[in-house]
């Protein structure tokens, strides 16, 4: 058994990799110079990942060993009307076989051949409220996707400072799923909209009950996202980007930030806090992590479990530090490298 | 025969291309140049073109040594760069030529 981490920065990629996850081995980057933005491995063992440059755009590429890549040449991309562009994919994932990649410009692309050519889903990306949709200081992006195990039809999406939207119809139809959620803006003619969905996380054995970081701070709901209650007990801060759930344990770990004009570590002090007990309460579980004049903050996707048991949690700063617990965040290692800004950490086990 | 024309890439797009960085491509063109290369590297498309088709807005390209966007010429189209460009794809090439991609300081 060992862990592969994939790392992606601002710079590049980097392959992280233990075999008793106290020792770690760095290799990389590949992509040297381009943005790794998502990263998703396939039920088949094979690696998908997603790269952007400020000058050359974003693009799709597939790899049986994470080793040599081919670049797709049927990408995600949007027709030539208007101006929305196709600037970043912040999200893949795979359900039911078919992949789903989250971009930005907000929308969503959906693969049924192992990712070799993408079809919009107009359902979402034409949706009604798409007037009213505002970009986020991150841009306008999709990057949250849920599933409903037991409900083929059913999936949740999340796009920044529009909202949290559930189909029930296979992608068809898309509705805003945000009662319960403060505002970030609100829209004159769309009141469903405006909500700062910054992150989503999900129960694996009740696909209702979603876990949200929001802009707006910590909520939860045990009805599919039809309501929404804050679940703060014990966060001095609610503030933050990712959040993430342990499959053993249900653990919920997050990264508190100052908010929101900061959007920096309280007090210089990098911090996770854990709720054991489904989000009734947080505490926090920093062993280990830099106490001071630690500045760098946790992106959405910078954050990841290993599912072993017990869980391993990993997260990497805008500030280049890579983060590992291998005990469910009851301690914390620094792993000593300096990389570029961390965009993107995904954990798999080998 | 159309005149061969020598494309050279930046090393940035090596994963792009698998690692090729100079191409022979045949055109007339800049245009048929373009098209030809699209032909033999087109995932090289999203990269140097945006959805109009017109070069990326921090993409630079030259001929011969000269930037492309000053050649004149009719624009190539939705071009998304400040107050448009007449990109000069129409401009003829010859045998031997050179064009260069690589990207604008602008780009960051």
């Amino acid at each position: 058994m060992s862990v592969r981490l994939l790392v992606g920065t601002a710079k590049g990629g980097f392959w992280v990799t233990s075999g008793d996850r106290r020792e770690w081995k760095m290799d990389g980057p590949f992509f040297k110079g381009w943005k790794v933005t998502a990263g998703l491995r396939r039920e088949s063992g094979d690696f998908v990942v997603a790269v952007a440059s400020d000058v050359y755009g974003p693009a799709v590429f597939l790899s049986p060993d994470g080793g040599e890549w081919e670049q797709v040449e049927d990408g995600p991309a949007y027709p030539d009307v208007g101006d929305r562009r196709l600037r970043q994919i912040w999200t893949l994932r795979e359900h039911r076989g078919t992949l789903y990649a989250g971009v930005q410009d907000a929308g969503m692309f959906t693969s049924g051949d192992g990712g070799r050519s993408w079809q919009p889903v107009p359902g979402l990306n034409e949706h009604e409220t798409r007037g009213g949709w505002m970009p986020g200081a991150g841009g306008l992006c999709c990057h949250a996707f849920l599933f409903d195990h037991s409900n083929p039809d059913r999936m949740w999406c999340g796009i920044s400072a529009v909202g949290v939207f559930r189909t029930d119809d296979g992608g068809a139809t898309w509705i805003p799923k945000n009662r319960g959620v403060y505002w970030a803006h609100e829209d004159e003619e769309f009141k469903e909209i405006g909500h700062c969905v910054h992150g989503l996380a999900q129960d694996p054995g009740d696909p209702a009950r979603i876990y949200r970081q929001d802009h707006s701070g910590m909520y939860r709901s045990g009805d599919g996202a039809e309501t929404w209650e804050k679940n703060e007990n014990g966060l001095a801060n609610s503030f933050g980007f990712p959040i993430v759930l342990d499959r053993a344990s249900r653990y919920l770990f997050a990264v508190p930030l100052e908010a929101d004009q900061y959007r920096l570590p309280v007090g210089g002090a990098l911090k996770v806090v854990r709720s054991t007990d489904g989000g009734d309460s947080w505490q926090s579980a920093s062993e280990g992590l830099p106490a001071a004049h630690a500045y760098g903050g946790v992106l959405r996707g910078a954050m990841a479990v290993d599912n072993l048991e017990p869980g391993g949690v990993y997260m990497g700063t805008t500030s280049g530090t890579l983060h590992v617990s291998r005990d469910l965040g009851d301690s914390w290692a620094n792993l000593p490298v300096s990389l570029p800004r961390i965009l993107h950490v995904s954990a798999w086990v080998e | 025969m159309k005149p061969t024309v020598t494309v050279s890439l930046p090393s940035l797009l090596e994963p792009v291309t698998g690692g090729v960085r100079e191409l022979a491509v045949r055109g007339d063109s800049l245009r048929e140049v373009f098209a030809d290369l699209m032909e033999r590297e087109p995932r090289l498309r999203p990269h140097l073109f945006n959805e109009a088709g017109a070069l990326r807005r921090h993409v630079l390209c030259f001929h011969n040594g000269t930037n492309t966007r000053w050649l004149g010429g009719p624009p190539a189209g939705g071009d998304d760069s400040p107050g448009g460009h007449a990109d000069g794809w129409d401009t003829l090439v010859a045998e031997g030529d050179t064009v260069l991609f690589m990207q604008a300081v602008s780009g960051g």
